[in-house]
Parts: C-alpha cells; sequence; structure tokens
C-alpha cells in the first residue's frame, strides 16, 4: 500500500507543471502545506496594524488639519502619542520577525534576502511580471513567494521599516534630547542630513514608498488567490497554503489541480458494432472502482456535446469503433499526436460530427488532454440496424478493458476490482438500453 | 417552379455529392445541371435509421425515450421528449406545471444550442472564407464588429491576436482544422474583415456552447444523455439543499439563469449582428427557397400549460399552409389517418401497395433495396441513382398528399401567418433593415436567418419558463412529476398515442401503440424525412430538391452552393459516422459526370 501510495505522489509529482521558489522547495503535487508559522503570522499582522496606524497618525503629523491645531487642545498631542507607540511595536516586531528568519522554517527565511546570483531567479521574476501583466495564461507554482513577491518584500519590508524605523527615531531624539537612548542609537543619521528637515522629508517620503507597497501588496494577494486558485490571503491566518479546483472563473489553474482522467465510450449502440466503445466503456465501469480524479463517460454520438469534458481532462482514454482497415475484431492502440483530428467542412450534416473534430475543436480552444489514448476496435457490421455487436468485437471487450486498466495504472490511477456489484441507479446505460437487455431481443 | 417531378428535363451533367461514410448513401445528392451551371433537377438520398420499431416492439413503453435518445446524437433530447409525450398520450398520463416548465427550458436551450453550434461550426462555413480572413486588417476588422455590436470582444488586438492563432493552425498542415474547405471559391462574397469577424465569432460560439449544455446536465440529471421520465422529469427539487445528490436547488437554479443570461447576449450581440453582417453581402443571392414559398406545417411546441397541446396553448406556431396560401393556416391531426401519411414508392421498403401511404400508427418498415432501371454502378457501388425507381432509405411523409417544408423557416412563416406578433415583427425588422422584400424570407438565406432569429426567441423564452418555475418554487410547489399510473396494472389492455415537439431542424413526432403493457408498434417520423424525402407517387418532389432546382453553380466540380442549401436546412441523419479512420479523409466525394 505504501508503495503504491508513494509511486502515485510521485507520478503525480511528475506531471504537474511544478516550479521551484527561492527555497528551494518544489510545490508538492497535493495540499494543503504548512507555510507561515505562528511567530510570522502573529508578527505580519501586528506589522500590518502598526503600519496602517502609523501611515495615518504620520500624514496628520505632517499635515495637520486646521481643526486640531486651535491651542487649548490635545489633539496634536495624543495622535503624536499614537504614532510613537505605534512606532515603537512596528521596532519590536520587526525585530522579532527578522529573529525568527534564523528560527524558521525555510519560507520565513525569504523575506529577508534576494537569490540575486541566480539565473533562474530573474528568468522567473520575468516570468512572473508576464503574468502579472495578463500576458501568462498560467502561473508557475510556489508554495511561498514568487520571486516578485519575495523582491517585494525585501525591498518594501524588509529594507524600507528599517529605514523608516532609523529615521523615525532619529527624529524623536530631537525632542528626547541628546542624552537619549534614541539619540545615541540614531543620531547618526543628521551627520548624513544635518537639516532635521530634510530627515523629515526624507520620512515623509518613505511613508509614501509605504503607501505604495501596502496597495501592491494587497492587489498582489487579493489577485494571486483569485488568479492562481491558491489561498493567499487566509493563508496568513491559518498558515496552510491550499490550492482549489477551478471552480468559477475560466482560468486555468495548474496549482497542484487535481488531475482531471477521463475515460470516454463513444457509439452507436444502435448499429451493431458502431456500439463498441460504450460498450467496452460501460464493462470498466461494471468491472472496476476508480478514484474521483477519473471520470467514466457514455459520451454516445454526442459530437460537440463532448468538448467541456475534454477540456477539463489532462488524460483522456477514448474506447471507439475504428477503421484502420484491419482484421474485423483487431484491437488498436493509438496515443497522442497519431489520433486523428480534423474537422470536416465538407460534411452534410453536423451529425457528421465526428470525435476527430470534437479533438480538434479542443485544439482550436487551446486545451486538448495532454495525454490521449485511443482504444479502438476494428468494426465487422455497422449496418446491422438494431443488432447486436458480432462475435468477433464482442470479444474484444474485456481485453480492451484490462487494456484501459493498464494505461490508468501506468499513469498512477489506482484501479481496483468492484466487488459488490453496481444497482441499476448506478449503471452508466440504464432503462432497458444496458449491454445485456438492449441485446436480448424481447421478441424475436 | 413547378414543384412536381421535373419532366421535359434534357439531361445535361449529372453531379453526384456523396459523403465517404461506411453506410452507402448516407446522405447523397445528385443534381443535373444546364449548359449554364444551373440545376435543373435534384435528387436527394439519405440513410435514415431502419424503423425503431425493429429494435422498440415488445419493450417497456417507459424505456423507449432512452432508445429513441440514442438515434441521433444532436438531438438527444429532443427525441427522448417526444417518447415521453406519446406514452403519456397514449396512456393518458398528465405531468406537473413544473415539469413542463423544466421540459421547455430542456427544449428551449436544444434550440438555443443547436442553432449557434449549426451556424457557427457548419453551416457559417458556407459563407464565410476561413482563408480570407488571414488577409483582413485587424483595425478595420475591430471597426466592422465595432459598428455592429456593442459585443465587448472587438479590440484591433483581440483579432489580430485571433489572426495569428489562426495563421498558426493553418500552417500545421495536416492537423490544419480547416483543410477541406472550398476556400477561394467565387461563391464566398465577404471581404476579409468580415470573414475574419465571422472566425472569431466561430471560436467563441464553440467556447460559449459548452456552458449552454450545463442547462441540460442540471435539469436532466446527466450528461450528455439526459434522464427522462414518462409523467415529468427526473430531477427532485430541493431549494434547502438537503436533498439527494443531484437535486434542483438554488446554486443549480442561479446556474441555469446565469447562463440564460449569457444565451440571450450572446444571441442579441454577436449571432444576430453577424447574421446582418453576412447577408448583407448575400442580397441577390436570393436562391433556395424551395417549398417554403408554398407549403409549409409545424407542429407546435412550448406548452404555456402542462397537458394542454393544442394551437392556443403552444407557444411555437402550429399548422400547415398549402398552395402558397398565406392567409389560411390549416389545423393538422396528428390522430386523423387521412392527414399524415408515409409513402415509399420511391424509398427502399415495401408495402402492401406501394402507391397508396400509410399513417404511422399503422407504418410498417420492410427494406427492399432495389435500384431503379436506369441506375449506373451497383447495389454496393451506385455511381448514379434513378429517381424514376426506388432511390431512399427515407420515406416520403406528406401532408394530405401535400409535401412540405418543416423547420425554423416554417415557424417563423406560420408565426407571421397568424400574425403573432412575437415572430412577425422581428422577422419585419430584420428584412427592413437589410432593405429587402418580404419574398426574400422564402430562401436559403432567409432560412438561415429565421433560424437566429429563432434563437433569440427560444434563447428569452428560456427566461420567460426559468422565471415561472422559480416562482412556483417560491410558492411552495415543487412537484416534478406524476406516478399516479406508473405502474403498468393501471394502464388499459391497448393504447395508442402520439407525441410531438418542434426540434430545431423541424416537426417531429412519435405514435405509439401498446398492448398489454408492452410496445407493439412504435414510429417516428423526423424533421429530415420530410425536409429530405424523396418523390411521392404523384411526383411531388420534397423541400431539399425543390431548394436545390434553380440554382446557379459558379464551379460544378466544387459544390459549395448545393451544401450551402442543404446545410440551411440542419438536415439531421442517423448518426452513425463517426468511425475514425487514420488519414482524415474528406467527408464528400464529389463527382462530376
Amino acid at each position: 500500500m505504501m508503495n503504491t501510495a508513494k509511486r502515485r505522489a510521485e507520478t503525480e509529482l511528475a506531471s504537474a507543471p511544478i516550479a521551484v521558489d527561492a527555497a528551494g522547495e518544489q510545490a508538492a503535487a497535493r495540499s494543503p502545506i504548512y507555510v507561515y508559522e505562528v511567530p510570522v503570522r502573529i508578527c505580519h499582522w501586528v506589522n500590518a496594524l502598526s503600519i496602517v496606524f502609523l501611515m495615518v497618525s504620520g500624514y496628520l503629523i505632517g499635515t495637520p488639519p486646521s481643526m486640531v491645531a486651535a491651542s487649548g487642545k490635545f489633539v496634536m498631542g495624543y495622535i503624536r502619542f499614537a504614532h510613537f507607540a505605534a512606532a515603537q511595536v512596528l521596532a519590536m516586531f520587526f525585530l522579532a520577525r527578522i529573529l525568527w528568519a534564523i528560527f524558521g522554517n525555510r519560507h520565513s527565511r525569504q523575506i529577508v534576502y534576494i537569490p540575486a546570483h541566480r539565473k533562474q531567479f530573474w528568468k522567473d521574476i520575468l516570468h512572473e511580471i508576464r503574468w502579472y501583466a495578463f500576458l501568462e495564461h498560467k502561473p508557475k507554482v510556489y508554495v511561498g513567494h514568487n520571486p516578485l513577491a519575495q523582491t517585494a518584500m525585501f525591498t518594501g519590508f524588509t529594507l524600507l521599516v528599517p529605514f523608516m524605523i532609523i529615521t523615525g527615531f532619529a527624529l524623536f531624539s530631537e525632542g528626547a534630547g541628546i542624552d537619549s537612548w534614541q539619540h545615541a542609537m540614531f543620531g547618526w543619521v543628521f551627520a548624513l542630513w544635518p537639516n532635521s528637515q530634510d530627515v523629515h522629508t526624507w520620512h515623509r517620503l518613505g511613508m509614501w514608498a509605504l503607501t505604495i507597497f501596502v496597495m501592491v501588496h494587497i492587489y498582489a494577494a487579493v489577485r494571486e488567490d483569485i488568479m492562481s486558485h491558491r489561498s493567499i490571503i487566509f493563508s496568513m491566518i491559518s498558515g496552510v497554503r491550499q490550492c482549489r479546483s477551478n471552480w468559477g472563473s475560466g482560468v486555468v489553474p495548474t496549482c497542484s489541480k487535481p488531475r482531471r482522467v477521463l475515460l470516454l465510450g463513444i457509439g452507436n449502440i444502435l448499429w451493431a458494432d458502431e456500439g463498441f466503445g460504450v460498450r467496452a466503456v460501460e464493462e470498466f465501469h461494471h468491472r472496476y472502482v476508480v478514484p474521483d480524479e477519473v471520470t467514466i463517460l457514455d459520451g454516445g454520438t454526442q459530437g460537440l456535446h463532448l468538448v467541456n469534458y475534454l477540456q477539463d481532462s489532462d488524460h483522456l482514454i477514448v474506447f471507439d469503433a475504428i477503421d484502420y482497415g484491419l482484421e474485423p475484431g483487431q484491437l488498436k492502440l493509438v496515443r497522442d499526436e497519431e489520433v486523428p483530428r480534423f474537422t470536416g467542412i465538407r460534411k452534410m450534416s453536423l451529425h457528421h460530427t465526428g470525435f476527430q473534430e470534437v479533438i480538434s475543436a479542443c485544439d482550436l480552444l487551446g486545451h486538448c488532454p495532454k495525454h490521449l489514448v485511443l482504444i479502438g476496435c476494428q468494426p465487422l457490421d455497422l449496418d446491422d440496424w438494431g443488432g447486436p455487436l458480432t462475435p468477433a468485437v464482442r470479444n474484444q471487450i474485456s481485453p480492451a478493458v484490462e487494456l484501459a486498466r493498464f494505461i490508468l495504472v501506468e499513469w498512477g490511477v489506482r484501479v481496483t476490482p468492484r466487488i459488490t456489484p453496481l444497482g441499476e441507479s448506478e449503471w452508466l446505460l440504464a432503462n432497458g438500453i444496458d449491454h445485456q437487455r438492449y441485446e436480448m431481443r424481447a421478441r424475436t | 417552379m413547378d414543384l412536381h417531378t421535373p419532366d421535359g428535363f434534357k439531361p445535361g451533367k449529372r453531379i453526384v455529392v456523396d459523403p465517404v461514410t461506411r453506410i452507402e448513401g448516407h446522405m447523397r445528392i445528385e443534381a443535373n445541371i444546364d449548359s449554364d451551371n444551373v440545376i435543373r433537377n435534384a435528387v436527394s438520398s439519405g440513410t435514415m435509421w431502419r424503423g425503431i420499431e425493429i429494435i422498440l416492439n415488445g419493450r417497456d413503453p417507459r424505456d423507449a425515450w432512452a432508445f429513441t435518445e440514442r438515434i441521433c446524437g444532436v438531438c438527444t433530447g429532443t427525441h427522448a421528449l417526444t417518447s415521453v409525450r406519446a406514452v403519456e398520450n397514449a396512456l393518458g398520463i398528465t405531468i406537473p406545471e413544473n415539469a413542463n416548465s423544466i421540459r421547455n427550458i430542456m427544449q428551449l436551450c436544444l434550440q438555443v444550442h443547436d442553432h449557434l453550434v449549426h451556424f457557427y461550426h457548419l453551416h457559417a462555413l458556407d459563407w464565410v472564407d476561413v482563408m480570407s480572413a488571414l488577409k483582413a486588417d485587424p483595425k478595420a476588422t475591430s471597426v466592422l464588429a465595432q459598428s455592429i455590436s456593442s459585443w465587448p470582444l472587438s479590440s484591433p488586438g483581440y483579432f489580430k491576436d485571433l489572426q495569428i492563432r489562426l495563421t498558426k493552425f493553418v500552417e500545421s498542415g495536416q492537423l490544419g482544422p480547416f483543410k477541406y474547405g472550398y476556400w477561394g471559391h467565387a461563391a464566398y462574397k465577404l471581404p476579409p474583415e468580415a470573414n475574419l469577424m465571422a472566425v472569431a465569432h466561430y471560436l467563441e460560439a464553440l467556447d460559449f456552447q459548452k456552458d449552454v449544455v450545463k442547462i441540460h446536465a442540471i435539469y436532466g440529471g446527466k450528461n450528455p444523455h439526459p434522464n427522462w421520465l414518462v409523467g415529468g422529469v427526473a430531477c427532485a427539487i430541493n431549494v434547502d439543499g438537503t436533498g439527494a445528490v443531484g437535486a434542483i436547488n438554488m446554486e443549480r437554479l442561479n446556474l441555469v439563469s446565469s447562463v440564460i443570461d449569457r444565451c440571450i447576449e450572446f444571441t442579441e450581440k454577436v449571432y444576430l449582428p453577424d447574421i446582418v453582417a453576412i447577408s448583407s453581402f448575400y442580397k441577390d443571392w436570393l436562391y433556395g427557397g424551395g417549398l417554403s414559398g408554398r407549403s409549409v406545417m409545424a407542429y407546435g411546441d412550448i406548452p404555456e400549460n402542462a397537458n394542454d397541446y393544442s394551437a392556443n396553448n403552444l407557444k411555437l406556431p402550429r399548422g400547415v399552409i398549402i398552395n402558397g396560401n398565406l392567409n389560411e393556416v390549416l389545423p393538422l391531426d396528428h390522430a386523423d389517418p387521412e392527414q399524415i401519411q408515409e409513402f415509399v414508392s420511391h424509398s427502399w421498403y415495401k408495402y402492401d401497395d406501394d402507391s397508396k401511404g400509410r399513417h404511422p400508427w399503422d407504418g410498417i418498415t420492410e427494406p427492399n433495396y432495389v435500384l431503379g432501371p436506369n441506375a449506373k454502378g451497383t447495389k454496393t457501388d451506385i455511381k448514379e441513382l434513378d429517381e424514376g425507381g426506388k432511390y431512399s432509405w427515407i420515406k416520403a411523409p406528406r401532408w394530405r398528399g401535400n409535401a412540405v417544408e418543416v423547420g425554423p423557416l416554417a415557424r417563423f412563416i406560420l408565426g407571421c401567418a397568424q400574425n403573432k406578433p412575437e415572430f412577425k415583427e422581428p422577422t419585419e425588422k430584420l428584412l427592413k433593415t437589410l432593405g429587402l422584400p418580404d419574398k426574400a424570407l422564402f430562401s436559403t438565406l432567409g432560412r438561415t436567418a429565421a433560424r437566429a432569429l429563432e434563437c433569440q426567441w427560444a434563447a428569452n423564452q428560456m427566461r420567460y419558463f426559468q422565471d415561472k418555475l422559480v416562482g412556483r418554487i417560491k410558492a411552495g410547489d415543487s412537484s416534478t412529476a406524476n406516478i399516479d399510473k406508473w405502474e403498468p396494472e393501471s394502464w388499459p389492455k391497448e393504447a395508442r398515442g402520439y407525441g410531438f415537439t418542434e426540434a430545431p431542424r423541424g416537426a417531429l413526432a412519435h405514435w405509439i401503440k401498446i398492448k398489454e403493457t408492452k410496445i407493439d408498434n412504435y414510429q417516428c417520423v423526423v424533421p429530415t424525412t420530410w425536409n429530405g424525402s424523396p418523390r411521392d407517387p404523384k411526383g411531388n418532389i420534397g423541400a431539399f430538391e425543390a431548394a436545390l432546382i434553380e440554382t446557379p453553380m459558379a464551379a460544378p466540380e466544387q459544390p459549395l452552393e448545393i451544401l450551402r442549401t442543404i446545410h440551411s436546412f440542419d438536415p439531421c441523419l442517423a448518426c452513425s459516422t463517426h468511425v475514425m479512420s487514420p488519414d482524415g479523409q474528406e467527408m464528400a466525394a464529389v463527382i462530376v459526370r
């Protein structure tokens, strides 16, 4: 059991589009993943709150509204107090956050450096820029921050916040006096800008830079939460990164989206050997149990109705009667590019929409399953209206079903024999058109 | 125009258009052209199934829908609906109002889906030259698109991008999806920009149609073969969301509602403007009217209230017009043995007396595959049919001996003749926009336009019935099925009935006879049996044949005009042709002799 599970995990890893993030971790095909530890999350929210507080109070200190300027009121004093208090909190928690980068997991370290020496990093940044500019269809998958986010966090937080702390405490020391610890620690700032007004200006400029950072940060978090189908916002509360399925938007999710396999039978059961595909998939359903990732579908002669099923699949197995000029009943396995696809423009009617056109339509729409397998059987008689499968073709159902099982296992899908027979409501074809009753002609 | 067997015709060149399929004569058109390349005689031959009674006799009537649903992959739902109606009619079973609304929504959804897909995926390419789109200027295309519609996908960048994608597909050679078109044919009239716009909408429609069928998945419980039920519909309503898996809850009702809104928007902002834009370049190509100006028929469908199938209660028109008398819409009765009859004098079947017709309740399907004396070739390899003898697997149904056309155009002509504003106003508006006279409606283009107008009508009717359904559910009515007469013990010893619908491509009816709880006879007369029928003993020709006569051809070896007119009927043939072969063969062989 262990081995099977492991092998499956490996296969899933191999098949999902995965990027290595800066911490060197691959996004595993499974989610959720625990990313943000408790201290990281506490620091994040305390810092966020402090920064908002500081920006508002700082803005008012720099540009006092006229109503608070009247003497005899202490409003301005309260605002200044709030600013200083929040500043001390931010300073402490910033320090705590940087210290945690030493003790915490690898994701906690992401914001304190940029792996500028790695070529791949810059390539990935370029990809991210394109992704954010809506020029890429699919995001790369990262567990922690993507390279662009990492760069933004590094400059907008890890560099900018100390700058604000240093200039802020230096300005505070002007009031606290030259014997204060603030002056002792940060007085050197005035060696850079002897004019204290310059320090004020830089500090205020820093506030605007932080404002921009906050806006971008929130936009990116919300956007990625939606676009990359991963939990971005909630993971800063739960600590867990979760991948969602592709409900809602039409964007193709890639973040460890569960792989979808479609097992499809096509054909017309009313025209003898034409029914091979449908009967094969019906038999498979009776014989085997497959996990939820596999959809078993009787496609009939549905043509374009099947496009969305194909679009939703990464792996596709089709049972069908095919004419390769072989001996009747001979099975033929065709893979990927060899599966015929074309659109017959000169067809007389939509009823000539063959399966090759369904594939062609998926191609046109840019969402064809990556892995295609056609299990075909050479028919003997397609002209016997209402007739049964010919023995040559009927005898190939079992081998075709086993072939499909073999391919599913090769793809890492767990296929187990069905022990309890299906109830009629679970049959793929019911109401008298199941294989046995259909061929048991009531009046002969 | 003479709508009888063209006589006195001196055979010129004979064109044979035959799709390459495993079944001989699947859908075959032969036409004689004169020295000016004008069609003077047309012969339509098709393979229909060989009588569903062969399969159904002796089976449980409650299962009949599941079999008839398999006749065809495009019309599934509509056959199933017709079948349950026939059984209900025979056994006197009534259905709840909710079931009526849901059935109507499913049927209308099929109309919308089929019309959209038929036009964009098949028929548009008879008017639109894909290869010419490669030469279009994306900027000018954008200007054109924005001038006809407020549809947002119309920027120069969008069309440029599309053109690049298209070029890639065309250059991919063997995989090029458009490789078998008659590109560059003289009968294509659109400028490159209109072609590019239409190709963009081709892809958008292909993408959008996936959402349309979600309605079927929800109300049918299962897709792509929805479940149907004698006595109602197979889906339960449970708005609390606590019911069985698959029950209709608020979330699903809302999903249906949003899809309906998008259907209305797509039809009004893309499909109809495209029809206007394309038609404006083909105003002088008004061939293909055939029977439409003379004899049309519709059974009517979409009952406002449940269980009442009389003309007044049906939202789609019901009745017959013959001999071009638009002032008189004749009533029709499916049970009257004198009205609807099928003839086989030119079909590969035999009756006791081939000169007489049979009402479907007494219908028989006994093959008699013999070629006429003047046919060329052999039974397994027909070179040329003899329309003087038997020449088609399709029977020839007639209404009181008249050949009639069925389909969206027939419905709109009947709606206009009955002065129904919901049909008359949009038709008049469209004709006025194009600056065409009323009689322009009787053409291939008119058939195509009527389909688009009907798509719009159907999308809006879906909204109506969805609101009606939600209203009733809110009022506490969650009943979807009546099982009072489910058990065969409650049935009479013998019963017979009929059910009808308006399928996307025309009037469809099933006739059933039940004896001792089993099916005793079952006959389907489908729209393409009416339109694609061969001649009858009196020499009346069917709608396909009539529509082809007098059409001039630009290049007979590339019979684009024939395909264009035949496609405009949205013909339905037995679906059995998807068998794959390795080399992406051509779908139709054309021989000119």
